[in-house]
């Protein structure tokens, strides 16, 4: 708690992650601690900023992307990236979006999300041990010859793969945490980039890590009650 | 329902437009306000097909309409319904769909659509309402298969009046309306993403708020439009009558508590009481129930409050912690919650102190306005209204600025349901339409507008609507000539300076600020020939004696009634709390 506290990076970073979830499920602090010092409060509405993976299932119905990123626009938050696609269910597809904001703020765009009649849940992904992966097509200049195979190198120590070849150039498809691809993005820039695209990150949490901490109930995403109930049966 | 069988077994073809008007009849709709046009002409030929179930009221501009199924809602608890063409129909209503959106009204507005093969194409009266409305409804159907119809009613009907209230849109292409089917009655809903299965308060929440309670020393209820849409107005009541705690109301809330019981600390916020602010701010405990800690209550949210513990029970997950942290949340119903509390809370041990303090703050400072003044103050005329409708079921609408808050602070409301407000988005020219609905929903009542005269302006072609349709709204016109909110603002923090806040011609004196007495020189427009142009009785009036006979005569009058009321237009909404600031900051004079 201490550490969250003191003064910590502004940039992400998964353990300050972890020790804020963990006061967060302590929950409201019970009566005895109302009378002095609110540090709920103070947690809540403090400035920390970071970054979030929330995971939505929603309806697979038209307009519903168009719904939830205009909430998101008009409320003002934050989103770093988006991806949608379908999921094992045809009648539901998954978004992700990777969120910026302090604890508050993320407080407000699960509930907000949550709000949307065609939303039927959602998951704070990072809260949670999980895997992550950004997909990335990049089209670097490589005339043939040293270069070309250089780049190929590179390719392949990042598991990417070459999946166009043209006289000058080449398309590579790689894929992986987002730190892993930008690494990879700055090692090209010198070879000369001509084209990169992008997906959004698409987040899944680990088997084993599916019982902690989550509420299968969306409606009950309060982040209050299940936390006090928690904190109670403690 | 009978008639659901009925349609099956017949095995009748019904088109769209018919299957919409029964799906609102089978849903106990009894009113609906509805403008027709090119798009919407299947539903209004379905609506005379059945008219002895439903009543159909024109208005005479689809926000009027909007406003009107408002009234009808907020004086009602029951689902509003306005019907609109597509195009410039639907955009009229848009106004009163964000105005439900942020009072949490169940309001559904159907909109007709152009055909579906053209949607899209820019055709004649398009417009994406649905793309539109998506962020001012709770939910929204664009509704391209007949077979959807009587599943997306059932769901309009379940979404708009459940968990936390509020405006569904349903937009309906001309060919849906005019196709035609045998409609499947009992549908299931399709709603995986809501769920309103009451939230389970846990008795440890409720044992965890009894004991604040019994240990807190200066405890305040501060209750808002929650309260009275859950129809927890009772259970606050005994609440407050268990434990003797103060209680200050919103805008939303007023009536939920009767104004003359000695512990009501009435309005709260911006333009409330000296007493329900200062008790607010010196409170160890504040219960809130039903409310979203709205600026206008708040001001400066780090200051509000800064003293107390927070219990805050809500419906709507997204409120609490949205603006002020609470010590205790809780996601429920107010009632449920309060019945839960009801059930085991005890009086606090030791408040009689803090109560004495609240009744003397409440005593040294209470509403007023000059009693002395030479004429009609507006403060005067609600107040005479109020002596004179306390024994009569009244039901009170209101427009937006001076008047709305002065009607707020000095008219007396008892019961909830009674005082009818655009509160949330603050939309001028609300108080006549919803007076309409509120009278058409309630024949017997007595209905009036308090409105100024920008608000009045802003619908006033409804009078038209309450003349033909035999609505007999009154209104309490208070005719100040100005735009009397921005103005006050101008006055007290733009060095007086009108800009465009006078409603007079320009080349008045006062449209510059430079008038020379207490009333203008000049009165625009003529009320009493517009009034009477629309076949309603009215009267102008601007000395204090004429008052009380006026208010008789209006009240007397068997139809609609404009009482234009010429005030002055120096008075300033007071007390004050400038937004944004704190209760260190109020403005007394």
């Amino acid at each position: 708690m201490t550490t969250f506290c003191g003064g910590v990076a502004y940039h992400f970073n998964s353990e300050i992650v972890w020790i804020l979830r963990e006061v967060r499920s302590v929950g409201p602090p019970p009566l005895v601690a109302l009378q002095n010092e609110s540090y709920h409060a103070s947690l809540l509405f403090s400035g920390y900023l970071m970054r979030h993976i929330l995971s939505a299932v929603v309806q697979n119905v038209p307009g519903v992307l168009a719904h939830i990123s205009g909430m998101l626009a008009s409320r003002g938050y934050n989103i770093d990236s988006l991806a949608v696609g379908k999921t094992e269910n045809p009648d539901l597809s998954r978004m992700t979006f990777v969120v910026m904001g302090n604890q508050r703020v993320l407080e407000q765009v699960r509930k907000q999300l949550e709000k949307i009649v065609t939303v039927v849940k959602v998951l704070d992904v990072s809260g949670q041990d999980h895997v992550e992966r950004d997909l990335m097509l990049i089209k670097v200049k490589a005339a043939p010859g040293g270069k070309r195979s250089e780049i190929v190198e590179l390719a392949d120590i990042f598991r990417g793969r070459v999946v166009d070849v043209a006289s000058q150039e080449l398309m590579i498809e790689i894929s992986g945490q987002e730190h892993k691809i930008e690494a990879f993005i700055d090692l090209v820039r010198p070879y000369g980039i001509l084209e990169l695209v992008r997906t959004g990150r698409i987040a899944m949490v680990r088997s084993d890590a599916l019982t902690s901490g989550q509420s299968p109930d969306p409606q009950n995403h309060d982040g209050t009650i299940s936390e006090i109930e928690a904190a109670e049966t403690k | 329902m009978a008639s659901d069988t009925r349609h099956v077994t017949d095995a009748q073809l019904m088109s769209g437009a018919d299957i919409l008007v029964q799906a609102l009849i089978n849903h106990g709709v009894k009113i609906v306000f509805a403008y027709p046009g090119g798009a919407s002409m299947p539903l209004h030929q379905a609506l005379t097909r059945f008219s002895g179930q439903l009543r159909t009221i024109l208005p005479r501009h689809e926000q009027g309409g909007g406003f009107a199924a408002q009234g009808l809602s907020r004086s009602t608890g029951e689902v509003g319904v306005c019907v609109a063409t597509s195009g410039p129909g639907a955009t009229n209503l848009v106004t009163a769909i964000a105005d439900a959106k942020l009072d949490s009204i169940p309001l559904i507005a159907i909109t007709g659509q152009v055909k579906t093969p053209v949607i899209g194409s820019d055709a004649f009266q398009e417009t994406p309402i649905v793309e539109v409305c998506r962020g001012i409804t709770k939910h929204h159907y664009l509704v391209t298969d007949i077979h959807d119809l009587t599943r997306v009613m059932k769901e309009a009907f379940h979404i708009a009046t459940t968990g936390r209230p509020g405006p569904i849109l349903v937009d309906i292409p001309k060919d849906v309306q005019e196709s035609k089917i045998i409609p499947q009655w009992d549908v299931e809903m399709n709603l995986p993403g809501y769920s309103v299965k009451e939230r389970r308060t846990s008795l440890a929440q409720i044992k965890q708020v009894a004991a604040a309670i019994k240990l807190s020393r200066r405890p305040i209820i501060y209750a808002g439009g929650g309260v009275i849409s859950a129809g927890a107005s009772q259970q606050l009541r005994e609440l407050i009558h268990k434990t003797g705690i103060p209680v200050a109301m919103t805008v939303m809330g007023l009536g939920a508590f009767p104004y003359n019981d000695p512990l009501s600390m009435d309005m709260l916020g911006m333009h409330g009481s000296v007493y329900a602010n200062y008790a607010i701010n010196k409170a160890d405990l504040i219960l809130a129930l039903g409310v979203r800690f709205d600026d206008r209550v708040t001001g400066k949210l780090e200051e509000f409050a800064k003293h107390a513990k927070i219990v805050h029970i809500d419906i709507d997950p997204s409120e609490i912690n949205k603006n002020k942290a609470a010590h205790i949340p809780i996601v429920s119903d107010v009632k449920p919650a309060l019945e839960r509390l009801n059930a085991i809370v005890q009086a606090p041990e030791e408040i009689s102190d803090w109560v004495e303090q609240c009744q003397r703050w409440k005593a040294d400072e209470p509403f007023h306005y000059d009693t002395d003044f030479d004429g009609i103050l507006p403060q005067h005329a609600i107040d005479a209204l109020s002596r004179m409708t306390q024994n009569r079921h009244t039901i009170v609408t209101v427009g937006v600025g001076q008047h709305q808050m002065w009607t707020a602070q000095f008219f007396k409301f008892h019961s909830p349901r009674t005082f009818l407000s655009s509160s949330g988005l603050g939309t001028m020219g609300f108080g006549l339409p919803a007076a309409m609905g509120a009278q058409a929903a309630h024949p017997d009542a007595l209905v009036v507008d308090i409105d100024g005269d920008g608000s009045f302006q802003m619908n006033i072609q409804e009078l038209a609507t309450c003349y033909c349709e035999r609505i007999p709204v009154k209104v309490l016109l208070l005719n100040n000539q100005h735009l009397g909110m921005v103005m006050q603002w101008e006055d007290r923090f733009m060095e007086g300076n009108r800009a465009h806040t006078y409603l007079g011609p320009i080349n008045h004196a006062e449209a510059k600020g430079q008038g020379s007495s207490a009333f203008v020189s000049e009165r625009y427009p003529d009320f009493i020939s517009i009034a009477k142009g629309f076949g309603c009785g009215a009267a102008t009036i601007h000395k204090k004696e004429d008052l009380t006979p006026a208010i008789d005569e209006m009240l007397s009058y068997d139809g609609p009634y404009v009482l234009d009321v010429q005030v002055p237009y120096q008075e300033h909404v007071l007390p004050m709390i400038p937004s944004g600031m704190t209760v260190e900051d109020l403005i007394k004079e």
